[in-house]
């Protein structure tokens, strides 16, 4: 669906991204990460065609982005991190004034605006002016604004960030929905939890350069180092030797009577360390794997380079 | 097509709601009515302040009246069209208003049509009316010298053209400035660099100003004294002669280039929210 290939930006001294590539597969939820700066948004603004880029090619529906600008307008649809409306327009005049840009006849238009009202949750708010909204209900519309005329790549920048809890969950069940009914959305967040809720791949971004980017279980199998942690029933003085020198343990942690096992591969690592356990005079209260989060990749990846 | 209606729907809201009718409707019925009136008044005022002065040095017509509001309503009239207008690109631009529109398929030649076909047509309907008011009034108090109806409107008509011309001027500043306090500063200074470029032989008939020129003339010769400023003023009687045609053939070509380069450098800036601002 999206193929970003040696993609290069610079403004004035500053280099956005530096050869960015990564691939979206059609019907997926692509997660962007990075940190602030990173580039994430350069990069989004540029596959929705609103800036150019120095070099590199970005290609949608195996279309060139810099040869079908304007055919390729309209198939994607663009949430920014701060929306901007005409704030003297109620949110019902707003999305009929982008189904009329959109060429909608006025029987469909209306009926589409009405459906997305309801879907974001602001039917009832959809007759006042938007210049009393709160940011949380304008992202909501920014939301309705980008579906509007049903792209098949949607484009969502921190589109939970000012959203409540009950916010944030509403946004990720319609990202979910839209990738149910067959839209590639490629997310942009900060909130970890989000993209290991609803994204298929991620790409994580790093002063401009991917520094990852491939299937959420890919990730998990190559970047988090499985950890093993262990309660004993007492507090031990040192690490015991019958673990460290398991062929499989990297390295180990110790703090009181809780002892933190970082493995090199954890399944024949497992049984060499239940068998170093049981020699052990210490009794083990409890044993547990520790499920791996996007997190600690996150963390891994970006603090790493 | 479906942009240029959608924005022309779009301008007509913004217009109404943020009251740029009702700014420019005022500003042109104000001074179409107070230039007559102050006329007027100004013999009783000047002989309050300098007793004795003769008062028949002081006698205007309606051809006068006319012209005296015309002269103003060139250079006030610029400041007012400059400043209400703009933000008419660079605004949508540097806050990122253009996002939604041009990622749903939006066309800038589109937007761009829209908002000149838009402006032009209202601030030529606001002008030709407040011409129109102060020919009424400008008879009704200094009868005697009534240019007739269709000289007013045609003098109107004139000026009614010479402003949608600048909007052609503003929106193509908008669209070159992100700031737009910029834009409008440039509108100004290239719509007063025009009576200096006028004034050279047969420049006149090529820049927009002719139209003022025009405006004025097809009026008659007006009399009246202005105490203290020095001449005799008798705008329509002075300068070279216009040519029409040229003078429209020129202004066509003129306004053919601005709205071309607008729509080309809309389509070439970057239009994320703060981009390529300068």
């Amino acid at each position: 669906m999206l193929n970003v290939e040696a993609l290069s930006k610079s403004y004035a001294q500053t280099r956005a991204l530096r050869e960015v590539t990564f691939q979206v597969t059609s019907g997926q939820v692509f997660g962007f990460l990075g940190p602030n700066g990173a580039g994430k948004t350069t990069a989004m603004n540029i596959i929705a065609g609103l800036i150019e880029f120095d070099s590199g090619t970005v290609t949608i529906d195996g279309m060139d982005l810099r040869r079908n600008r304007s055919g390729l307008r309209g198939v994607v649809g663009y949430l920014p991190e701060s929306p901007a409306f005409y704030g003297y327009m109620t949110a019902r005049e707003y999305l009929l004034f982008i189904g009329d840009v959109s060429g909608l006849t006025p029987a469909a238009n209306r009926a589409r605006a009405d459906e997305l009202l309801d879907t974001v949750g602001l039917t009832e708010a959809g007759r006042r002016r938007i210049g009393g909204y709160s940011r949380g209900m304008k992202q909501r519309l920014g939301m309705a604004a980008a579906i509007y005329n049903r792209p098949r790549l949607l484009l969502l920048d921190e589109p939970t960030s000012a959203l409540d809890p009950q916010g944030r969950l509403d946004v990720i069940t319609l990202v979910a929905r839209m990738r149910d009914a067959g839209m590639t959305v490629f997310l942009s967040t900060h909130i970890l939890a989000d993209v290991e809720r609803v994204c298929d791949s991620v790409a994580i971004i790093k002063d401009g350069v991917v520094v990852a980017a491939d299937s959420m279980a890919r990730l998990r199998e190559r970047y988090i180092q499985p950890v093993v942690d262990i309660v004993f029933d007492r507090a031990l003085e040192s690490v015991p030797a019958e673990i460290t020198s398991a062929s499989h343990v990297d390295r180990a942690a110790l703090d009181g009577d809780r002892l933190s096992v970082f493995m090199r591969d954890l399944e024949p690592g497992k049984r060499e360390l239940l068998h170093a356990l049981a020699s052990l005079d210490a009794g083990v209260a409890s044993y547990s794997v520790r499920q791996p989060s996007l997190e600690d990749i996150f963390v891994r990846l970006v603090n790493s380079r | 097509m479906s942009t240029f209606t959608a924005y022309l729907k779009k301008e007509q809201m913004e217009s109404s709601r943020q009251s740029k009718y009702l700014i420019l409707g005022a500003f042109f019925g104000f001074f179409a009515l107070s230039t007559p009136i102050m006329l007027k008044l100004m013999p009783s005022i000047i002989e309050s302040q300098m007793p004795g002065f003769p008062k028949e040095l002081m006698e205007f017509d309606a051809v006068y009246s006319v012209q005296n509001y015309i002269k103003n309503i060139y250079q006030l009239g610029n400041m007012a069209i400059a400043f209400v207008l703009m933000g008419v690109l660079a605004d949508e631009r540097l806050q990122g208003k253009l996002v939604y529109p041009v990622s749903q398929g939006a066309s800038m030649a589109g937007v761009v049509g829209a908002k000149l076909v838009h402006y032009g047509a209202a601030v030529s309907a606001i002008v030709f009316a407040g011409a129109m008011l102060n020919y009424y009034y400008s008879v009704v108090l200094f009868p005697g010298s009534d240019p007739g109806v269709a000289a007013a409107a045609r003098s109107a008509g004139l000026l009614a053209a010479y402003f949608a011309t600048r909007v052609v001027i503003v929106v193509f500043a908008s669209a070159l400035f992100a700031k737009p306090l910029a834009a409008g500063l440039a509108a100004l200074v290239a719509s007063y660099v025009e009576p200096i470029m006028a004034s050279l032989p047969r420049w006149k008939s090529i820049v927009a100003y002719g139209l003022v020129d025009a405006a004025n003339k097809s009026l008659g010769t007006g009399t009246g004294t202005i105490p203290g400023a020095g001449a005799m003023m008798a705008a329509g009687g002075k300068g070279s002669e216009i040519n029409g045609w040229v003078l429209a053939a020129a202004l066509a070509v003129q306004v053919a280039v601005l709205v071309s380069v607008t729509i080309w450098r809309m389509k070439s800036v970057e239009i994320a929210p703060g981009a390529g601002a300068q």
